[in-house]
Formats: C-alpha cells, structure tokens, sequence
C-alpha cells in the first residue's frame, strides 16, 4: 500500500467495503476486504466509529458485532462544519467540490451529452 | 535591455502552453504530474530572470560595480539591464513573493477551519455538497441530502472519487499550482488545467474502484444536475465547464496516446528543462563575471 495514509482516509475505505456488502459483516470479514495490512483493533475502532455518525448499522453476530451501511440513522449533525461552511466562502472556494455547480447553459449542455451519450 | 535574455522565458512559457493542448490525450494522472513540471520550471525561469535583470540593472550603478569589482570599462552598459529596468524586475519580482505567500497563507488558513474533519462527516444542510478535506487525518464532508439522493452503486462511486483526492495527495498539486499562478498569472490556465486534471484522476481511480467508468460518468451528471434548493452563498460557478468535460472523458472510448503527442510531449520537456538551465546558466556567468573583474 501507499506508506502512511490518511486516518481519514481509512474510514472512507472501510465505508466502502459496507456499501459493496450486500450482508452486514464482522471486523474480520472487513480486515479481509481491505488490501492494506491493519491491526483487527484498528478496524474495529473504525467501525466503531461509523456506528456513532450514523453511517453504520450494527447487530450482534455471535461474539462480534456485524455493521452495514446505513442511512437511517439521521440523529447525527455536525455543527461546527456546518458554521464553518456557511461562514467560510474563502474555505470553500479551495476545496476541490465533486462537482461545481452548473449555470443554465452549462445544465443544458450536460443534459445533451447525456442524451447524446445514452443513445 | 538584452533580448537574449528573453528567450528562455518565451520558449519556456510557449512550450507549456503546446502541452496544455496535447493533455486530452493523456492519462489524467500523467497529465498533473507534467503540468506540475510546467509550472514549477516556468516559475523557476521567471523567477531567475528577475533575479538577473535586478542584479544586472544593479551593477550598471557605477558604486555597485565598484564593490563588487565588475569592470566598467570593459562592461559598461552591457549587462543586460539599465538600472530603471532592473528596479521595476525587483518590483516584480518582490510583488510575486508576496502574492505566492498571501495565496498559500489564505490557502491554509482555509483548509484549517475544516482543521476537525476526521473520516466521514456528514453535514445537516440542503446543499447537495461533497469534498475531500485534506491534512494529516483528512476526511471526506458530505452533505445528508446529497446522500439520500443517491443509490448504493452512486454513493460508493462518489466515495471512490473523494478518497482517491486523500490517497494520491491532489491537494498538494493544486495548491503548489494556485500559489505558482498567484505569484505569476500568466500560468493561471495552467492551474485550472491542474484542478481539473486531478478531478479526471480521481474519477479514473474512481471508475476502477466500482468496476465502471459509465456508473462514475452517470453520477457526476446526477449530482450536477441536482436542483440546489438555495443558490449557493459563494461563486463556485465557474468550475461549471470541468464537469461536462470530466463527463465526456468517462463516457467517450479511452484512447492511447499517439505517436505525434508523444514526440510533443518530448519535444515540450526538452523545452522547457533546456530553457531553465539555459536561464540558470546565464545567471551563473553573470555572477561569475563579477568576479573577474
């Protein structure tokens, strides 16, 4: 794997894993799907860590805990990014946005690709 | 002023201009990797071309050429720069520190009021937003109702896309590309190349990680096309043009590149990496020339 990676990064991964699951798995079964090598504690945690934002479901599997991704838990709000994305224009415009929005034209264009492209 | 002096800053600056235009044929990630190439040496040639006419403007003062015991008799007005000339290289080149410096220092502070964001965040707002947030610990701010708007396949491709900015460090580029193009706008298209370049990247990662670059080429459209239920506070409008661009990438076959891109390619970095010696050459013998006096 690519030397040290982002701890941040890790969760994306692991969440990844959840979404491609169709059925909920055990911290094993994750630590087998990740292609780097991590300690069964460190998934765990991150596991753990999704379940509190909400992002994972979990259920008792024999000794362990099984997680799937989940939506349904809506009670998690982050404040503090909240503020900060309302009040930080400057912050904003340095992140790199999945995608940036489209004026009416540029709309119009995608959606001719699109129909174009479907065809 | 000597118009030698020019040329490298003009072969330099053309070039990276020629391999602007045979980056569509490129692989994204090779395409950032050569216009941070670009950059850094069409920073570096201005910059030491500044450098010299200051310096050259400099010892045409007949007390300076004094002190650094540069002959005048011989040399006397053919150092390349009158000493106006060499004043206003100064200014210049003092007014691109600064701006360089003012962009990274705003480009920080920036990213540290999202300094908490550790993993997933997800953010209790209408805008249907995403994006990586880089650092240390890094981590992805995706909005809830961008979420649910989107299916399994959708959302993990949208995931794929982000974590692929963290894992391959695209922020470093862009920034040091942005900093580059504060200090010298003339290599502003350059940067904008950088960012969209490193968007095509990760949405090649992307495609690779979900097995299909139409589903990613689909998702992007989805997102883009989303109603925005409030216009958004800031101008992020202009980015509009790089999705539709991303979007035909995914969606048209992948082609190789060709024989005469690769002999322009090769023809552009011989350019540009002769020029920043040629330049760094001619300072040297200015310098090594007020030594013999």
């Amino acid at each position: 794997m690519t030397g040290r990676r982002p701890l941040g990064s890790l969760e994306l991964e692991i969440l990844e894993i959840l979404w491609q699951s169709n059925d909920p798995l055990t911290p094993s079964e994750v630590l087998d799907r990740l292609d780097a090598e991590l300690a069964y504690t460190t998934v765990m945690t991150v596991l753990g860590r999704l379940w509190q934002k909400g992002l994972a479901q979990r259920s008792k599997s024999g000794r362990a805990f099984a997680y799937a991704a989940s939506m349904s838990e809506a009670d998690f709000s982050a404040d503090r990014m909240r503020r900060a994305l309302e009040s930080s224009h400057d912050a904003m415009a340095t992140m790199s946005q999945f995608v940036d929005r489209l004026d009416v034209e540029q709309q119009r264009q995608l959606r001719a690709l699109l129909e174009e492209r479907r065809s | 002023m000597n118009a030698q002096l020019l040329v490298p800053i003009v072969a330099v600056f053309a070039s990276s201009a020629a391999a602007v235009l045979a980056l569509r044929r490129l692989a994204p990630r090779m395409a950032v990797v050569l216009l941070t190439i670009c950059i850094a040496l069409t920073s570096v040639v201005a910059s030491v071309l500044l450098l010299q006419l200051a310096a050259a403007g400099a010892s045409e003062i007949p007390f300076v050429a004094d002190t650094i015991g540069w002959c005048r008799v011989l040399y006397g007005g053919q150092h390349g720069a009158s000493p106006i000339v060499g004043l206003i290289a100064l200014a210049v080149l003092a007014a691109a520190s600064v701006r360089g410096w003012l962009h990274l220092r705003g480009a920080r502070r920036a990213h540290r009021s999202f300094g908490q964001i550790r993993g997933v965040e997800i953010i209790e707002t209408d805008q249907p937003v995403a994006f990586a947030v880089p650092g240390p610990k890094g981590g992805v701010v995706i909005s809830r109702s961008l979420l649910e708007q989107l299916d399994r396949d959708e959302r993990h491709a949208l995931l794929a896309h982000e974590n692929a900015h963290l894992r391959h460090h695209h922020h470093l580029y862009v920034r040091f590309a942005e900093v580059c193009a504060a200090a010298f706008p003339l290599l502003r298209p350059l940067a904008s190349r950088v960012r969209l370049f490193t968007e095509r990247w990760a949405d090649e990662v992307a495609a690779e990680r979900v097995g299909s670059r139409a589903l990613v080429a689909a998702t992007i459209a989805k997102v883009a096309l989303l109603p925005a239920s409030a216009p958004p506070a800031h101008a992020l409008a202009m980015g509009g043009a790089a999705v539709i661009e991303r979007f035909d990438a995914l969606t048209s076959p992948q082609h190789r590149m060709g024989l005469w891109t690769q002999i322009l390619l090769g023809a552009v970095m011989v350019v540009i990496v002769s020029g920043a010696m040629f330049q760094v050459h001619q300072l040297a013998d200015f310098i090594a020339h007020s030594g013999h006096a």
